[in-house]
Order: structure tokens, then C-alpha cells, then sequence
């Protein structure tokens, strides 16, 4: 009887194992991916939702045997390997054993491959910390390389993470183009072969370089997907079209002018209105698109004027009340021209124009009842528009957007063009020890500058364009100098240099 | 290129060091067996009488002392091959096949495009076989004897007319024996495997040459004019520069720490359109044991003046010192010794050969095209004769090489002899001097030295393995001591505990001096607790019993730091890694070292077994 028992038993047990291994197949079956042509097989649930969530270690990159077998044989202790490899490494760097340091690195990206802030710090240690310490340029150069590679490492591993391809344009294009270095780093970015490959020379600049992994960060967002945290949309979708513009910049710093260099200007500002026509999304959720603050702008003034057709007079009476209720000394600073205001009544009126705002809810307060309810429906809308000008107004300012658009304009114009030409050909000249063509190449430059100032007067204002011409009169003097001559007293940009003059003094005094 | 070594400690002579080591070892050793017998004679006082405590110290001191001088070593050998057939049945031939699958898969874990690929070769081989070594003398010496006194078979040795220091003394014998035959055949495979490794050599296209700008062509068949530039293949993630002048000699540059030999004999100049290709020869200066020849260094300052140290220029690390550019600031090596029986005409034709690894410090960016102009010049430290060797252009922490000429012909005409003009007794001083103002030099002691014949890699190589055996015969001395008193697994976990120390020995002395940061582990788990960071002060009750407690724990720390031996000092590797020869006086003062731990440790584990009732 016991004998049976236990039989029948085993036979239950037998039976209820293959009944679960039905659902078990269902659910835990593994999937095997498209081969030569041959169809694979989606798997089991958790396979497929493995692979709708990109929850597999395969969905976040290759994998490297020899990754995991290191991270088997710490026997669990990973985190302290990382601890302790780490440490070495910060060691290694201190006392400038850049062979061990580069090998522990690649020790630390073995044992923690998808932790994305390795690649990104130690990437970025390689190509800035470790890169300054050498002193021959050569050897800086190859140590930023390094940190690119060591970033191209990681996107192998890290396929879906845009932020190293980010990482990588940054590096190519910010790194080597803004350096101290930077003719030397061109240079030799253009001849490196082996960080090439077969890509013809033309398209080896280090600006369009970077540009295409920004593109490809920006394209992992867009079609795949991923997020991207380093920095806001605004800013990370503004560095592709800012590479064409360095890239323009550099080309006339090697001495590409007339059509080229147009080009390449009206290139860089296409790029930059289509990056105004891109949704971007703010961080309260709302989506804008730069180049559609002049719309909204007009919608308010639209909207302004559908309020005041609700009730004629009413803002004009409105106005006039708060005008009376100003002060003698606020009403004389209002009614002198702005160009003739002392101090304080710049100040004053300031106050004056602030006193007598009428505001859309405050006219909706003094409407008549009966038309209240659309007056508020009309504000709501000029307020919804005013804040959308704010945001963009603000993302604007982020990226300097009115800065580059206006440049990439100028740039292309002929004035500008001719003046950037004859002080490269000065410098040329100069570094020739060819004094006088020097002097006569650096008259004409300063004179085109002089025309594209007079179109342009805020330029003045900018202290991009502030410093450069005012480096360029440095230059200017050293020539002169050379003659034993002095800037004359009536010097074409003397307005430059009185108003660097101002500023400087102005910060001397804060 | 050549690279200096680091020696942030410098190695005394063997012989200077000695005699204050074995006062302070025979003091400490003294001291050690007086507070075990006062304790031994407390702690039986408390159980008996004090006097017949005294006798019974006094027949345990006798016995003990005569166990330790009757000891015989035909008995001694005989349980030493018992212990190595224990350790053949234990299959301890699998590390060997585990450092051959080491070997094998070596290439994932071996950065390709290193640019010092012999450093990380020689690192990893020397690193891979010292952690096998050591666990392996972890498991061999610590499970061995418990188990043999759990199982009873202790008692098939303990009846027989064995000494308990014959039994300890037996098993460290035999355990290094096996342990040292396991490394020899690591040591032969790692030497296979580097060599073979990092032999390589090149093809050059002798088409793919270039004329360097400047240099004027003439046709294929004469021979052209002027120098010819290239590079070779690519192999092992790098390749050469080649140039070659019109008499076709060869100039292979330094990559990757090493370059090539390249004869043209007669493939010079290549008739036009030919496809000739020719090999470059294996490797040279990969694996070197060059034979330094330190001096000492001392500074003058920026208007000649002697002083303590260079200038500071706020480097984390101070173990270089910096001299100032444009200014009278000198780096002075003073090397002793230097005659002409160690320096041989005929082994350096060209001159006396220096080899330097200097740092740069740029206050200002400069030239950034050319190095930073400096000087080197000899001196005689008696007389104060002067001559310049070379005006050259410094590469930071690259390495350079330069020759000081046997003959000067110096500024006022006549010629002067180097050794018998500029050395004094035989001393001979060097200067260093940075040309260009506002810019700054950095050199530590070690950064100069000359450069006397190369001593035999292969040799050095084993030496390096022989600061391993060192190693594992203290690990193996640990792991009986604690074994004769404590079971398997928690003899292996005090030998483990011990080797961690002794690995981490720096780290222990910083927390025991209380110089580590995030202070000791009672302030260390407030912190991990609080989430604090290292540098913020604790403030509170808590931060005052926490240092306390710490404070009480440091001493036992610095105790501990105190009675293990620093194993990290017995790695070698950094030497070989190098290409240096290890010095003769390192190898002999921690030989010393591991004998003056072996010869107590020995004595303790015998009193400790001694006193086991297997034994007895």
C-alpha cells in the first residue's frame, strides 16, 4: 500500500511538472534574433517585454566576454573592485604613471561597462586633465584622441545611451577647435589616419566631425527613443548647427575667404534656422520652436487689440489716470526724449513707464459686466502667448540665438568678407617680418570693418566681436610700432576702443 | 622611449642598513618573548602558585629551547615530502593550468594600443602569478594541519618520536618546495609568453618613402639627395617612423618604448617604380635591465644660492622639485664612484651616457611648437671646471638621452679629459638648468642617472620572481602559524586578514596615524551611515566618542601595521616593468626582512602546537 502510495504520488508530481511547463514555456521561452536570411523567434512573454522595454543586457549594447568574466570572478564584489580600482586610478594620475593609469581604466570599464558616468568622467579626464600635463603637443594631442576612443568603447557597449555619442562630438569639435592648440590639433586631426580610417581629407575637420556625433546623439532622442540628461533639448540640439558656425570661423582662421567662406556662412545659417523650426520641449512640459517668437509677439499685439475693441477709450482712460497720480519729477522724466534724460530721470521714468502700465486685467476689471466674460477669455489668450514669447525669448537666450543668427548674416557680407581677408593677409605679412605690405593689408581690413560697423552698430556692443577687433588693434599697434609710429588720434575704430575703454573702467570700479 | 623609475624611498646600501635592522629586530624580538613569558607566568600564577608557575616556565623554556636545537632535518625533510605528496594529492598542479588559461586569455585583458606595451606585459604577468601564488599558499598552508588534526591522522606522526618544531618547521619546507616549483614553471611560461609576445618586427615599402620638404630629388638610379621619410606597417597597434639619408642609412624612431634595427645594404635607392619591401629586426630597448647609477641631488636657487628645495609649483605630489627658467636655479646631481674601471671607454664609445626624465611646468603657454630650451653641464665638484654637454629641448616625462663626451674642447681652446679633469675623488657633478624665463624645470633624485652596462633581462626577470617566493614563503609561515592553533577555515581567514594587511600596508600605517581621510572606522561608519563626505568635520557628541574609540583603535591598528610584514615592498615588478635591474641591496634587505618574520613565526607556531594536546 505504501509502495503505491508513494508511486501515485511521484506519478502526480510528474504529471503537474509537465503541466507547468507549459505556461513556463509560454512565459520564459528565449528569443532568437533574425540569422542569415533565417527567421527568429519573438520568445516567451518576459523575452518580448524584455525586449519591448529594453530591459536585456543585450539591449543596452555588445557584450564583452572578457567584461563578464571579470565581473564573475570578483565573486559579488564587484563594488569593491570598482572602489579599489578607482582609487588606483586617482593614484596613478597624482604621481603622472599614465601607462598604469590607462590600464586601470580599462580595468574600471571592464568590471562596470554600463555605468555611463565612467565612460563620461574618465573619458573626459583623458582627453582635459591627462592631455594638459604633457608638454610636447604631440603627446596632448594623442592623449585626447585617447579619451575619444575611450568614449567610442563605451558606445559599444552602451549603444542606446546618446550622451557618449555627445560626449565624442563635444570632445572633437570643443575640445580640439577652442584649444590653445588648436592650429596644432587641427592639423594633426586632419592627418590621423588611424583615428579616420578611409574618410577623405576634406571631411576630417574637427567641427564636422563633431557635428555628425551630435547628429547621431540627437538622432538616438528622435527615433529610439532615448533620453538624453546631460543638458536641456534647447541646448543639446543647438551644438550640431554651432559646429558650422565654428566651422566657419575656422576655415577663415586658416585662411579661407571670398565664396568658400560665404558658403560655409550660408550654410551654417540655414542649419540655424532649421534648428529654430525644431519642437523643443521646455521643462514645464510646453514645446516651442525658436524662430516663433515674432508670431506670438504679433498674436499679443492682435489679442491687445481685440481687448481694447471690446471697449474703446478704456486704456486711454485708464493711462491717463495713472499719469495724473505720478509725481511732478515722474511725469517731467517721462516727457523728456530718452537721449536727453540726466540719471535719474532715466531712472524715473523707468518707474513712470512701470506706474502707468495698464494691464490686460486691469482693464477687464474696469469693463462693463455684460463684456467681462469675453475680456477674460481675450486675456487668458494674451497671457497664454505672452508666456509662450517669455520661453522662447528665454531659450533664446541660452543658445544666443539673436548673436548667431545675425552673425552668420553679416559674415556673408562682402564688407565683412574683405575685412577678415586683408588682416589675415596682415598677419601673414607681419609674420613674414614684411612690415609695410603688413600696414597696408591691416588699413584696408580696418577700413571694411569700419563699413560693416556703420551697418551694423550694435556690433559694438558684443563682446565677441569687441575683443576680436580690439585684438585686432593690438596687432595693429605692434605693426605701427615697428615703424615707430603711434595709433594717429583719429583712428577709423577709435569708437571701439573708447567703448572697450568704458567697459573696462566700468568693471574696474564694481 | 626610456622612462625613469619612481623611487619615492630611497634604497639604503644592505650593509648600512643592517646592523641599526637586527638591533631593532633583536630589541623587538626580546621584548616580544619577555611579555609572553610574563604573561605565560601571570596567567599560570593566577591558576597555581607563582612559584611553581616559575618552574613550570622555566622546564618549557628548557625543553623548548632544546626542542629548537635538537631539531633534526632528516626528520625535518621527511615530513617536508610528506607535506608536498599531500599537496600532489591535492591537485595543486591546477594552478599551474589556470595560470596557462590565464596566459591564454591574456589578450582580452591587454590593452593593444598601450604606448609602453612591455610595462603592461611585464606587469600582468608578474601581478597574475603573484595572486596565484600567494592563494595558493593561502589554502595549502592553512587547511593542511586541521585537517590532519580533525581527521586524527596527526596522531600516525605524533606518536612517532617527532618534534613539534620538526612537524611546523616540516610542513613550511615542504609547502615551499611545492609553492616554488609551481613558480618556477610560471616563471618560464611568463618569460615564454612576454618574449614571444612582444616579438615583433615591421615591413617597410621602400616606395612609400618620401623626400622630407626641402630635400632635393635626383633621379632613381643615382640615388636621391637629401633625407627620405616614412613609416613601417602597422603591427601591434603601432608603427615607426623611418628615415633614411642619401647613403642609405636608417633611422627607425622610438615608438610604443622601443625601435628596430633596418639594414638597406644594397636595396638603397630603390630603382623608381619597384615594390621592394624589407623587414626591420626584432625589437630593442622592450625589454631591458639597465643598471642606473644614482647620485644625490641638491638645489641652487634662482640667484645661485644652495637651498633646501626647489620651488614648489603646487602639484598634489612633491616628489618633484622645479627650477626656475632664465635664472642662476640649478639642479645638481653629485654621482659618486665614478671611475674608469664602472665606466669603460670602449663599452660607451660615444661618451658617458645620461639618461634623464624630466618635468616641464609652463607658467606661460610660449612656444608651443618647440620643448623648453635647457641645459646640462659637467662640473668638477673640487676645482669648479665647467663644460656644457648639450643645449636640448626638454620632453617632459618622456625620457632623453645624452652623452657626456670623454674629450671637451672647451671655449678657450686646449682639450680637457672627463675623468681626469671633471672627476674629484671620484665624484662627478651634473647640472641641469632651464634656458627660457618664466618657465620651470622639475627633477627628483632619481629623475638623472648614469647609465652603466645593462645587466641580463632573463636574470632580472627571475630575480623579480624570487621577491614572489618571498612572498609565499611568508604567506605559507603565516598560514602554519595560525594553523597550529586554529581550525581550517578561520586560519585561512586570519592568513587572509594578514595578507590584506600586508597588501594594503600603506593604507593601514595612513589609518593608524590617523592621516587617512574620513578618519577610523567608528567615524567611517557614521559617515557611510549619515551619507557625510570625507572632508566635512562630524560635529556632536558623536563625533567626540567616535574619535575616542578611534583613537584606541588606531593604536591596535598601528600594533598590527607593526607585526605584518609589508608584502608590497617584496613585489619587484615595478623594476622589471621599468627595465631596471633590481638592486642588489633591495633583494638582500627584505630576504632579511622575510627571515627576521620567519624565525619567529616559526617559534611561535611551534610553541603553539607544542602546547596542543595532539602534541603532547
Amino acid at each position: 500500500m505504501t509502495y503505491r502510495r508513494s508511486f501515485v504520488r511521484k506519478v502526480i508530481y510528474v504529471a503537474v511538472i509537465a503541466g507547468l511547463l507549459t505556461p513556463m514555456y509560454w512565459l520564459a521561452r528565449p528569443g532568437i534574433s533574425d540569422v542569415a536570411g533565417e527567421a527568429g523567434d519573438p520568445g516567451g512573454m518576459l523575452a518580448q517585454l524584455r525586449d519591448r522595454y529594453q530591459l536585456g543586457q543585450t539591449s543596452l549594447g555588445e557584450i564583452d566576454p572578457a567584461s563578464e568574466t571579470i565581473k564573475l570572478s570578483v565573486l559579488g564584489m564587484r563594488g569593491i573592485a570598482a572602489n579599489i580600482l578607482w582609487t588606483k586610478a586617482g593614484k596613478y594620475q597624482i604621481k603622472k604613471d599614465w601607462d598604469s593609469l590607462s590600464a586601470t581604466l580599462e580595468q574600471i570599464a571592464k568590471v562596470q561597462p554600463n555605468f555611463i558616468s565612467v565612460w563620461r568622467y574618465q573619458a573626459w579626464n583623458l582627453s582635459y586633465n591627462c592631455s594638459a600635463e604633457f608638454d610636447d603637443y604631440h603627446e596632448r594631442y594623442r592623449w585626447v584622441v585617447k579619451g575619444i576612443n575611450y568614449l567610442k568603447e563605451g558606445i559599444q557597449h552602451n549603444s542606446r545611451e546618446p550622451s557618449l555619442q555627445w560626449n565624442v562630438g563635444w570632445v572633437c569639435s570643443n575640445k580640439i577647435g577652442k584649444a590653445d592648440e588648436v592650429k596644432q590639433y587641427r592639423r594633426l586631426f586632419k592627418q590621423d589616419n588611424e583615428f579616420h580610417g578611409s574618410t577623405p581629407i576634406e571631411e576630417r575637420d574637427n567641427w564636422r566631425v563633431g557635428r555628425k556625433w551630435f547628429i547621431e546623439a540627437e538622432q538616438l532622442v528622435d527615433r529610439d527613443g532615448a533620453v538624453f540628461r546631460d543638458t536641456t533639448p534647447v541646448v543639446y540640439r543647438s551644438d550640431a548647427p554651432l559646429c558650422l558656425m565654428y566651422y566657419a570661423i575656422a576655415k577663415e582662421a586658416d585662411g579661407v575667404f571670398g565664396d568658400v567662406a560665404r558658403r560655409t556662412w550660408r550654410t551654417a545659417a540655414e542649419d540655424w534656422r532649421r534648428y529654430g523650426t525644431i519642437d523643443i520641449p521646455t521643462y514645464d512640459d510646453k514645446i516651442i520652436r525658436l524662430v516663433e517668437k515674432e508670431l506670438y509677439d504679433e498674436r499679443v499685439k492682435q489679442l491687445q487689440s481685440e481687448l481694447d475693441a471690446i471697449e474703446p477709450r478704456l486704456r486711454k482712460r485708464l493711462y491717463e489716470e495713472k499719469l495724473a497720480r505720478l509725481t511732478a519729477v515722474q511725469r517731467k522724466a517721462l516727457e523728456t526724449p530718452p537721449e536727453r534724460r540726466t540719471k535719474d530721470q532715466l531712472r524715473l521714468a523707468t518707474q513712470a513707464e512701470a506706474l502707468t502700465q495698464v494691464s490686460p486685467a486691469e482693464m477687464a476689471r474696469q469693463m462693463p459686466i455684460d463684456r467681462r466674460k469675453k475680456a477674460h477669455e481675450v486675456i487668458d489668450q494674451i497671457e497664454q502667448a505672452k508666456m509662450m514669447t517669455e520661453r522662447i525669448e528665454r531659450n533664446r537666450s541660452v543658445v544666443g540665438w539673436y548673436y548667431w543668427k545675425s552673425r552668420a548674416e553679416w559674415e556673408q557680407e562682402d564688407e565683412t568678407l574683405c575685412a577678415r581677408a586683408e588682416i589675415y593677409a596682415g598677419d601673414q605679412a607681419f609674420g613674414d617680418a614684411r612690415v609695410v605690405p603688413a600696414r597696408e593689408a591691416y588699413d584696408r581690413g580696418l577700413a571694411a570693418w569700419r563699413k560693416v560697423l556703420d551697418r551694423h552698430p550694435f556690433l559694438i556692443g558684443w563682446s565677441p566681436i569687441r575683443n576680436e577687433l580690439i585684438n585686432v588693434i593690438n596687432r595693429y599697434k605692434v605693426i605701427l610700432a615697428k615703424r615707430e609710429e603711434k595709433l594717429p588720434s583719429d583712428f577709423i575704430l577709435e569708437d571701439v576702443v573708447k567703448r572697450d575703454d568704458l567697459i573696462k573702467t566700468a568693471a574696474e570700479r564694481k | 622611449m626610456i622612462l625613469g623609475m619612481v623611487l619615492e624611498n630611497e634604497i639604503q646600501p644592505f650593509f648600512d642598513w643592517l646592523p641599526r635592522a637586527a638591533m631593532g629586530w633583536a630589541i623587538l624580538v626580546s621584548m616580544l618573548a619577555l611579555a609572553g613569558i610574563v604573561l605565560s607566568w601571570l596567567v599560570l600564577a593566577l591558576r597555581g602558585d607563582p612559584w611553581s608557575a616559575l618552574a613550570a616556565i622555566k622546564r618549557a623554556v628548557i625543553y623548548g629551547v632544546q626542542d629548537l636545537f635538537g631539531l633534526s632535518m632528516r626528520r625535518t625533510l621527511a615530513l617536508a615530502w610528506l607535506a608536498v605528496k599531500e599537496s600532489i594529492r591535492r591537485r595543486v598542479v591546477v594552478v599551474a593550468a589556470v595560470f596557462v588559461v590565464v596566459l591564454l586569455f591574456a589578450g582580452w585583458f591587454l590593452d593593444p594600443s598601450s604606448a609602453n606595451p612591455a610595462r603592461l606585459y611585464l606587469s600582468f604577468v608578474l601581478t597574475s602569478s603573484s595572486y596565484l601564488v600567494l592563494l595558493l599558499a593561502l589554502f595549502l598552508s592553512t587547511l593542511s594541519l586541521p585537517a590532519d588534526i580533525k581527521n586524527r591522522t596527526i596522531y600516525t606522526i605524533v606518536t612517532k618520536p617527532v618534534r613539534a618544531s620538526e612537524i611546523v618547521l616540516g610542513r613550511i619546507i615542504g609547502f615551499v618546495a611545492i609553492g616554488t616549483a609551481l613558480l618556477m614553471i610560471m616563471a618560464a611560461l611568463s618569460y615564454v609568453f612576454v618574449v614571444r609576445g612582444l616579438n615583433h618586427t615591421h615591413e617597410v615599402a621602400l616606395a612609400g618613402l618620401e623626400p622630407e620638404a626641402g630635400a632635393s630629388l635626383t633621379n632613381g638610379k643615382t640615388g636621391a639627395a637629401g633625407r627620405w621619410k616614412g613609416s613601417t606597417a602597422k603591427v601591434q597597434q603601432h608603427r615607426h617612423e623611418v628615415r633614411v639619408d642619401a647613403s642609405g642609412t636608417v633611422w627607425v624612431e622610438y615608438d610604443h618604448g622601443h625601435r628596430h634595427r633596418l639594414s638597406l645594404a644594397g636595396k638603397w635607392p630603390p630603382p623608381a617604380g619597384s615594390r621592394v619591401v624589407v623587414e626591420t629586426g626584432p625589437p630593442e630597448g622592450l625589454l631591458v635591465a639597465r643598471v642606473p647609477v644614482y647620485g644625490k641631488l641638491r638645489f641652487l636657487d634662482r640667484n645661485g644660492k644652495p637651498t633646501d628645495k626647489g620651488v614648489n609649483i603646487g602639484e598634489e605630489w612633491n616628489y618633484r622639485s622645479y627650477i626656475e627658467g632664465g635664472t642662476m636655479a640649478t639642479a645638481v646631481w653629485t654621482f659618486d664612484n665614478v671611475t674608469e674601471q664602472r665606466f669603460r671607454r670602449n663599452d660607451f664609445p660615444r661618451g658617458l651616457p645620461v639618461e634623464m626624465t624630466i618635468s616641464v611646468f609652463r607658467s606661460y603657454k610660449g612656444d608651443i611648437d618647440n620643448g623648453i630650451p635647457g641645459t646640462l653641464l659637467v662640473r668638477n665638484p673640487r676645482t669648479g671646471l665647467e663644460a656644457e654637454i648639450q643645449i636640448f629641448r626638454a620632453k617632459k616625462l618622456t625620457g632623453d638621452v645624452h652623452e657626456i663626451p670623454w674629450r671637451f674642447r672647451m671655449p678657450n681652446g686646449g682639450e680637457k679629459d672627463l675623468l681626469r679633469d671633471f672627476v674629484a675623488d671620484g665624484k662627478l657633478e651634473i647640472l641641469l638648468r632651464c634656458l627660457e624665463p618664466g618657465q620651470y624645470f622639475g627633477a627628483a633624485e632619481p629623475d638623472v642617472w648614469l647609465r652603466a652596462s645593462d645587466a641580463s633581462f632573463a636574470w632580472n626577470f627571475f630575480q623579480g620572481y624570487f621577491g614572489i617566493w618571498s612572498q609565499m614563503v611568508l604567506v605559507i609561515g603565516f598560514g602554519v602559524m595560525f594553523s597550529t592553533l586554529l581550525s581550517g577555515p578561520i586560519a585561512m581567514l586570519a592568513t587572509l586578514g594578514t595578507v590584506s594587511i600586508g597588501l594594503f600596508s600603506d593604507f593601514i600605517h595612513q589609518l593608524s596615524a590617523g592621516k587617512a581621510l574620513g578618519g577610523g572606522p567608528v567615524e567611517s561608519m557614521i559617515r557611510i551611515v549619515r551619507q557625510d563626505n570625507l572632508s566635512t568635520d562630524l560635529t556632536g557628541v558623536q563625533a567626540v566618542a567616535a574619535h575616542v574609540i578611534d583613537k584606541v583603535v588606531q593604536k591596535g591598528l598601528a600594533v598590527v601595521a607593526a607585526a605584518v610584514p609589508d608584502l608590497g615592498r617584496f613585489g619587484y615588478a615595478d623594476f622589471i616593468a621599468d627595465g631596471f635591474k633590481i638592486p642588489a641591496d633591495l633583494i638582500a634587505r627584505q630576504t632579511a626582512i622575510m627571515l627576521g618574520f620567519l624565525l619567529p613565526l616559526l617559534i611561535v607556531g611551534y610553541i603553539l602546537l607544542r602546547n596542543r594536546e595532539v602534541a603532547q
